[in-house]
């Protein structure tokens, strides 16, 4: 039932003024056809004075006056939906009954969003927020009125309740995570955002907190990100946003200090948090995530000390670092700093705790790196960072064994990145393949010597995988040997098993045998590659001898792979390999010489292994 | 005829001075001020803020016509006029 509220010396003022009105109208008369328009406009004026308004008018002093008092309903000041009657009854004393003619109206007056905006100043949130009708209520209200900047401003006018109604709603939703709170901060925020400029939605890297949202002291980081995600800001001012409000949740955090979503040591808050709020904003956005991820650069931990699922940050780095979506010095920027931040074992991080979430981050780490392995080696400067350091950063990355996993799995990523490096079939692709090879087998070494026991197989099988997909870059294309070759895997499995030692000296040593023969064997598969090449392009004949092999093969793998003997693979194979190539055409000196030499000098000849083996075979 | 054209003339001017005083009342008619008394200082709810559109409604409608009247009339005149000078201009018989 609509309610009506009225002055009645001013009502009973109006009815004079509309009857002698009609007096007047009924008094205009013409014959002149000229003005027949305008007097049916009079005569329709004339009847809906006297058949619609005098008699509501009417209808209603009457009522007051055969009662003698004035219906006044007792809920009125408790109820919202009553808060424009409660205005006018409670502050200005005025006469309130029932609609006469009962509109069931969805809409919102001008003076009902003005008293409504009074009457939450005034209202018990607390109640409010329990009772859901009246908040069902209350969202479509503001819903309603939101959608129109004359109503919002009305309702602006006598709100200035931000900083309770906020905080009171923010924590309920904190604690309890309801979507009819939701739907109230959607609805305040679409008001407010008649507020703001035009285009302050879409201002991206240069918008501000301050600039875009109700200014409320000391306001709780979860009700800003509330706030923000109820404004519907583009992806990339919601990126800027996100950073600048987490960087104040997290010191907020690392000072102890009570945030809703952190309620402290003695309680657990389990739901989400400003960020698991904030950061589903960009997922969608690769540039957003590009752009959070710079920024997240100067300090991750706005990463992975705010959130409660990890799993958001991964996917928001993981787009802003994708080859697809940005630059590789962009991307060395948040990859370096990240893993930097996972340098040191971030459950020793005082922040870094995920609220009971298992956030197993190798996985994560090993997708980041995987577009970006050739960026680490020696011979490409993509990146402003010393080899050292890159070498010791990518280290972080493999000395998790699900981060290993994920590489081995992920080759279709690590395509990506050698798509968006390498030049197809250049020496130079050779070279940083090679590169590649010889900085993943050290690492493995360090690895291995740095824990004996260590008997996984997974890093020569990441090389396997790296092998695998950087043979479409080399000159000849497809390393079919390696990728296929049956060897490979049973003088993987040989050699793990002969590693497996208790003797970090004798483990370096046959560790760095296993780089050794692992690069060989890389190295004579690219060679064959490049001769079935020369073949098909007529350089050599059909009839010429093939490259050397590397003589190993399942059954002499376990005869031929002693302790100490000073076997040394790639040794033994440069001494046939030239031999080989003396036969060239050209001779040992000639072009084609000089380019097998090159590319198998790009796996075999600069790594620190090949000058250990080459002492081993004395 | 020139005796016809000039009663014609003449009744087109009178009919536009007619037209211009009716425009000139609707523009001054009591109703266009009821909207004045009809806002939320007097009541408000659903029917009230109906009765306010309504009233402001009928403001528009009458200056629209009135502007209408004035236009017309100013056609009479116009007529009227282009009456006579074609009477000058075929002279008297």
């Amino acid at each position: 039932m609509a309610l009506l509220a009225y002055d009645p010396e001013r009502l009973a003022y109006l009815k004079t003024h509309l009857i002698a009105a009609t007096d007047e109208l009924r008094t205009i008369r013409t014959t002149d056809p000229a003005a027949a328009e305008a007097m049916q406009s009079v005569a329709t004026i004339r009847n809906e004075i006297d058949q619609v308004w005098l008699p509501l008018i009417t209808r209603i002093l009457e009522s007051a006056a055969l009662t003698d008092t004035w219906w006044f309903s007792p809920d009125i000041g408790e109820n919202l939906q009553d808060s424009l009657v409660a205005v006018m009854a409670n502050g200005y004393g005025w006469s309130v009954q029932p609609d006469p003619l009962n509109y069931q109206r969805t809409g919102v007056t001008a003076a009902e969003a003005r008293a409504l905006g009074a009457m939450l100043n005034q209202a018990d949130v607390l109640a409010l927020a329990s009772d859901r009708e009246q908040l069902r209520w209350l969202a479509q209200q503001l819903l309603t009125i939101g959608q129109d900047p004359s109503l919002s401003a009305n309702f602006l006018a006598n709100f200035d309740s931000w900083p309770t109604l906020t905080y009171v709603f923010g924590q309920e939703h904190a604690q309890n995570d309801r979507p009819d709170i939701t739907v109230i901060f959607d609805g305040l925020m679409m008001i407010w955002t008649h507020t703001l400029p035009p285009d302050a939605l879409t201002v991206g890297k240069l918008a501000t907190l301050d600039a875009l949202l109700p200014p409320i002291d000391d306001v709780d980081p979860y009700v800003q990100a509330l706030m923000v995600r109820s404004l519907h800001p583009d992806a990339l001012t919601a990126a800027t946003l996100t950073f600048e409000l987490l960087t104040r949740w997290l010191a907020l955090k690392n000072d102890w200090r009570f945030t809703f979503d952190r309620p402290g040591r003695l309680r657990t808050g389990t739901g989400q948090n400003a960020a698991d709020l904030l950061l589903p904003l960009l997922l969608n956005d690769p540039a957003a995530c590009v752009w959070l991820s710079k920024l997240a650069a100067s300090n991750p931990a706005i990463l992975f000390e705010t959130l409660n699922d990890p799993e958001l940050a991964y996917q928001v780095v993981l787009t802003g670092t994708d080859p697809a979506n940005t630059t590789s010095p962009a991307a060395g920027q948040a990859v370096l700093a990240i893993l930097d931040y996972f340098r040191i074992n971030p459950y020793t991080r005082a922040g870094f705790d995920t609220d009971g979430h298992p956030g197993d981050y190798g996985q994560f780490l090993g997708s980041m790196v995987a577009p970006w392995l050739l960026q680490f080696t020696m011979g490409n400067n993509d990146w402003p960072a010393t080899d050292g350091r890159k070498a010791a950063l990518l280290r972080v990355a493999l000395h998790d064994e699900q981060a290993m996993a994920r590489l081995i799995a992920d080759a279709e990523r690590i395509r990506v990145g050698f798509t968006q490096t390498l030049s197809t079939y250049d020496i130079a692709a050779a070279n940083q393949v090679g590169g590649l090879l010889n900085l993943l087998l050290q690492l493995s070494v360090n690895e291995r010597v740095a824990d004996e026991m260590a008997s996984d197989d997974d890093r020569l099988n990441l090389l396997w995988t790296v092998v695998g997909v950087a043979s479409a870059f080399l000159p000849g294309g497809p390393l079919v040997g390696i990728a296929s070759g049956i060897a490979l895997t049973t003088i993987s499995s040989k050699l793990n098993e002969y590693l497996d030692q208790p003797d970090p000296t004798g483990v370096r040593r046959s560790a760095e045998r296993a780089m050794d023969l692992a690069l060989t064997l890389a190295g004579a598969d690219a060679l064959s590659g490049l001769h079935r090449q020369w073949v098909a392009d007529g350089r050599v004949r059909a009839s010429h001898p093939q490259p050397p092999a590397v003589q190993v093969t399942a059954v002499q793998v376990p005869v031929d792979v002693p302790g100490d003997d000073g076997w040394c693979p790639s040794a033994e194979y440069h001494d046939d390999f030239d031999q080989w190539r003396r036969d060239l055409p050209g001779g040992i000196n000639g072009g084609l010489s000089r380019q097998a030499n090159d590319l198998l000098g790009a796996f075999i000849g600069t790594s620190a292994a090949q000058s250990n083996c080459a002492e081993i075979a004395g | 005829m020139p005796l016809t054209s000039s009663v014609e003339a003449a009744q087109l001017r009178q009919r536009a001075t007619k037209l211009r005083a009716l425009a000139q009342r609707l523009n001054g008619v009591r109703v266009l001020d009821c909207y004045r008394a009809a806002g939320t200082d007097t009541w408000v709810g659903p029917s009230p803020q109906r009765c306010d559109d309504a009233l402001r409604g009928i403001l528009a409608t009458l200056r629209a016509d009135a502007d209408a009247l004035s236009r017309q009339a100013r056609r009479f005149d116009r007529l009227a006029d282009e009456i006579d000078q074609r009477s000058r201009l075929t002279g008297p018989h």
